[in-house]
């Protein structure tokens, strides 16, 4: 009796012990505890950038042999003169003159890159910018000249027609034995590092998945190999020293080796530190929380000051507009703070289903003004192989036990039954003022209230376009007056080849209201809408120019008007969508140079960065000024290349302010350039004008779309009749509905 | 009387974890479906019987029933039968059963997805049944966007699960004493009346079993539809296990609460039935057996 007693009593423990573990409640209280006991954590600080001169570009930081900050910067005016910067410890900057750079022979070039190389000597990179553009490398000599080294990779030219075109490395480094290694791309497809021994002779190539990412030890260099691994090579074997297996988001990461042979590596989500003595990989420095986390900004360099806990120095370049980068333009200091709470007090959980620059942009930006705030930004599609529908089942589940994100970013979710069943909360406290205020745009009012309530609101919109001569823009997206237009000119291919999908997917939320009345199917109108659609389809099918990518499902993609513009073609109708001032620059082309016009699909806009939130969120405060912030002016006018701000101020800002960009230019395949210009003064104000009118919503319900796409693809290709097609369509319409 | 205590207290003992793991995983939460499809769709306000009302009035609903009812008229009858037959086949070979057997039950064996792969490359339309009537000059058939599909997905369920039916079939033929066979015999008795007399009566308790079972499985059989025909399949299969997915996503909670409380409470009635006319069936044949005994020994 005693021995199935002891049975049952462990049993009881058991039970009770996994009962415990599946507790909610005691792990948020231990989670608590540990809140208030933990601290210390590192916090990033602005280092002020020195005093540049007029057309100053800084080029790179680079740790000196006394562990200090260099920032090294070059003025090319008449004659270049270089410079750098010493970062003294109260932070302040000491400017001296590159003495053995500033020389009659260097005055006519351009510094691309410098090093400090393995061999204790300083290297530079600089090219030509007269004459024979070909590149330079330059030591710093013991008495403190400069020698300029003969590189016969370096002489090696390449004729194109009257020009001879040279390598120009765009990141150099020094190894141990005196070889260089070189980024020294050949083509934007080639992605290894040359190893060059001193007289310019090449000697080996690695290959690797980001050239510009390397860091050299000894006669080693760190990099990432196309396994997407991080890994050590020695130059003299010839082999992997190491392969330091990383975890986190490698395609991005930036690489730099310290004295005692630890990596650090520098990305998006942090800076690691690879410990050559544990043979780990630990994350020193949460990045989603500041200036690492914005995808605005791109890491330039590191430099690690040695401590007791060390003090990380990144440089990050600001980057533009369509990927255009200015140098170095802001160092920060990771410092760590033992007196900052380990993890903050606050914590909120945003959630999309695809990732968004300007949402993860504003939850950085808040979270470096906010330090007692930690916003998790959780993207359901960051990993292949997903599903929507099942991350809007695993959404829906957290949401109904009342664990679902703060905020939910609602673009691709079921808006209406969240609306529905009550999971949003009305923003109307937050919207309603900006509104009133004048400071939201107005027009957007309306596609977003619902009984007098606002549950969502758009952080950003696109403008979808039809360009085309005047009698297609006419026809104002009417499908009818296209295939009019179509039959009256001898059904000649009006528009470049598209899947039948991206057809549906473009022209039914233009067409919905029609097809559904008064919450039930209309056969004829359906039938009617298929037909058209199926004109429109046959008629671009005959074109030849180019293969359709099935892969290409938007019929506004923001590339059409470029890839139009590119194809010297006889197309007299595009669609695409304007996401920023610049993206007018290829409606520009066309209309200059194809004699072009545009205008909006029946004043409708493409809401995108959909905020809506949880009404049962457990931080409501936070989550409702995270909201407010992302529409304030500080996050508005940022240009993500993601869509137009909402706010009044941040468009007209936009439309006032000067652009870094003036043109682009592009060849067709008869070698005449295409290019666009800048939008005028006039244009300008046309456009604002446009974007000001949009009033319709382009309702996105991807449900019924998907059931409907699904089944009328099949006819668009041919392979269904008519009826059969409107026959499936409708009765899975029918369930849809009545479900 | 202690004796009696102390086991019952062991028995209990044992039971204990999966009473526990019953109760947590599903006793427990069938509590909440309960309670929730009384409430509104976060759980907020009580609504009475309105979701229920709303659930039998709602045409998606009335359809799925309708369709999953029909298929579990037409499959489970054939099922059964089908597994029958080739049980008997098999008991009747002394040569090979092994391997008719476990022929048999491979379907069981294969992945879904092999499945769904399989199902497209036979009823596509363009796939092998439609190139074989296009061989012919007959018009090809769109098996799984048209009426066809049913017959499709009844033709998948009883080949995929007649093996395992078989086996339970077998499993119950083999608890029938031979000797009652061999008294059949000796009296004369011709092949079917053994079958009539000892096979059929001595299956009643394997036929409640794999009635059940088969019912069961029926409703597995959402799995592949779900993989060849999406969200929205053909009206003619689309199943109840459709709607309880589209209701999640669309967050209709309430209602697929109030649609799984009828659905256990029909699924319940309909095995104590079962039971119940098992026992009385079994009572009969006892009865019965008892009163030849008696009538053989005066």
């Amino acid at each position: 009796m005693r021995k199935k007693f002891s049975i049952f009593i462990l049993l009881i423990v058991i039970l009770s012990m996994i009962l415990s573990a599946c507790s909610n409640s005691t792990q948020q209280s231990g989670d608590k505890k540990g809140k208030q006991k933990s601290k210390g954590r590192y916090i990033e600080h602005d280092i002020e950038m020195p005093k540049l001169e007029k057309d100053e570009t800084v080029v790179k930081i680079v740790e000196n042999k006394e562990h200090q900050l260099e920032l090294y910067t070059y003025i090319a005016k008449e004659t270049t003169k270089y410079n750098c910067y010493l970062l003294k410890e109260d932070d302040s900057w000491e400017k001296t003159s590159l003495d053995w750079l500033n020389n009659s022979k260097t005055s006519e070039m351009i510094m691309v890159d410098i090093c400090l190389g393995q061999d204790g000597s300083y290297y530079a990179c600089l090219q030509n910018i007269s004459g024979e553009q070909k590149a330079n490398i330059i030591k710093k000599t013991n008495e403190g000249t400069g020698q300029f080294l003969d590189m016969a990779c370096l002489n090696e030219s390449t004729n194109v027609g009257e020009y001879n075109t040279y390598k120009i490395p765009s990141k150099i480094n020094v190894l141990k034995n005196g070889n260089f290694i070189f980024n020294m791309k050949e083509s934007a497809q080639d992605s290894s590092l040359v190893i060059f021994n001193q007289k310019g002779e090449k000697i080996d190539e690695v290959v690797t998945i980001n050239p510009n990412s390397f860091s050299v030890s000894g006669n080693c260099v760190y990099l990432i190999n196309q396994d997407k691994k991080v890994v050590s090579y020695n130059t003299e074997t010839k082999n992997n020293d190491q392969i330091l297996d990383f975890d986190g988001v490698i395609d991005s990461l930036q690489l730099f080796t310290k004295d005692n042979g630890n990596v650090i590596g520098v990305g998006p989500d942090g800076i690691h530190c690879y410990s050559k003595d544990l043979s780990l990989w630990e994350k020193v420095v949460e990045g989603s929380s500041n200036s690492l986390g914005m995808p605005s900004m791109d890491v330039k360099g590191t430099v690690v000051k040695d401590g007791e806990q060390d003090v990380y120095y990144v440089a990050f370049s600001e980057v533009a507009l369509l990927g255009i980068q200015d140098g170095i333009q802001k160092i920060k200091k990771y410092v760590y703070d033992k007196d900052a709470s380990s993890i903050p007090e606050k914590e909120i959980t945003v959630f999309s289903m695809e990732e968004n620059k300007t949402i993860r942009q504003a939850i950085a930006i808040y979270q470096t003004k906010n330090t007692d705030v930690k916003i998790n930004y959780v993207v359901a599609n960051s990993k292949e192989g997903g599903v929507d529908s099942d991350y809007i089942r695993t959404l829906n589940t957290e949401l109904f036990t009342g664990n679902g994100a703060d905020i939910l970013i609602l673009d691709g979710l079921p808006i209406d039954s969240y609306i529905e069943k009550g999971v949003l909360t009305d923003l109307s406290d937050i919207i309603n003022p900006l509104i009133d205020s004048g400071k939201l745009l107005s027009n957007l009012n309306d596609s977003f209230t619902k009984d007098g309530k606002k549950y969502q609101f758009p952080a950003r919109i696109s403008i979808p376009v039809v360009a085309g001569n005047d009698e297609i823009v006419n026809t104002n997206v009417n499908l009818q007056k296209i295939v009019d237009y179509i039959n009256k000119n001898n059904n000649a291919p009006i528009m470049k080849k598209i899947s039948s999908e991206a057809l549906l997917k473009g022209y039914m939320p233009l067409n919905i209201d029609t097809i559904l009345k008064d919450g039930s199917l209309d056969e004829k109108a359906l039938k009617n809408f298929l037909e058209n659609l199926k004109t429109l389809n046959d008629n671009i099918s005959k074109d030849n120019l180019c293969p359709v990518d099935e892969d290409d499902t938007d019929l506004y993609a923001v590339e059409n008007s470029r890839r139009f513009a590119s194809m010297g073609n006889p197309y007299t109708m595009l669609y695409t969508k304007v996401n920023s001032v610049e993206g007018m620059m290829s409606l520009n082309g066309l209309k200059q140079k194809q004699n072009m016009t545009y205008s909006s699909l029946n004043e409708s806009f493409i809401p995108s960065a959909m905020v809506g939130m949880n009404n049962s969120s457990k931080e409501a405060e936070t989550a409702k000024d995270f909201i407010k912030f992302l529409f304030s002016d500080e996050i508005q006018k940022l240009n993500m290349n993601d869509g137009f701000p909402v706010l009044e101020s941040s468009l007209k800002q936009w439309f006032q302010e000067e652009s870094k960009m003036m043109s682009f230019g592009t060849w067709d395949d008869d070698d005449n350039l295409i290019n666009g210009e800048m939008p005028n003064e006039e244009e300008k104000v046309k456009f604002l004008t446009l974007i000001k009118k949009c009033k319709k919503s382009v309702v996105k319900n991807e449900a019924l779309y998907k059931l409907i796409i699904d089944s009328a693809r099949s006819y668009l290709d041919g392979e269904k009749n008519i009826d059969q097609t409107v026959a499936d369509i409708s009765q899975k319409v029918t369930v849809y509905l009545t479900e | 009387m202690k004796k009696i205590q102390k086991r019952e207290f062991t028995a209990w003992l044992f039971l204990l974890p999966s009473f526990v793991g019953t109760l947590i995983f599903t006793l427990i939460p069938f509590g909440d479906v309960i309670r929730r499809s009384f409430l509104d769709a976060m759980g907020n306000q009580f609504v009475g019987v309105l979701n229920y009302k709303n659930v039998l009035q709602n045409g998606a609903f009335q359809l799925a029933i309708k369709n999953t009812a029909r298929f579990v008229v037409t499959c489970i009858p054939l099922l059964l039968l089908l597994s029958l037959i080739l049980c008997i086949l098999i008991v009747g070979r002394k040569k090979h059963g092994d391997f008719f057997k476990a022929t048999y039950l491979f379907p069981m064996a294969i992945p879904v997805a092999s499945v769904v792969l399989l199902w497209r490359v036979i009823f596509d339309k363009s796939g092998l049944i439609n190139e074989f009537l296009l061989s012919f000059n007959m018009q090809p058939v769109d098996f799984m966007n048209t009426s066809k599909a049913f017959y499709v997905l009844v033709f998948s369920y009883i080949w995929k699960n007649t093996g395992y039916d078989m086996v339970l079939w077998l499993a119950g033929l083999n608890g029938i004493p031979t000797s009652l066979y061999e008294a059949a015999s000796i009296d004369g008795a011709n092949g079917w009346q053994k079958f009539k007399y000892i096979t059929l009566p001595g299956l009643r308790s394997t036929l409640y079993i794999t009635l059940v079972l088969s019912l069961i499985n029926s409703f597995k059989v959402f799995r592949e539809v779900y993989l060849v025909a999406g969200d929205y399949p053909n009206n003619s299969i689309y199943m109840l296990q459709h709607l309880f997915n589209n209701w999640f996503l669309s967050m209709d909670i309430q209602k697929m609460s109030a649609a799984a409380v009828m659905l256990a409470v029909t699924f319940l009635l309909l095995i104590l039935l079962l039971s119940w006319l098992e026992k009385r069936w079994e009572g009969d044949y006892k009865k019965k057996r008892r009163l030849t005994h008696k009538n053989e020994n005066i």
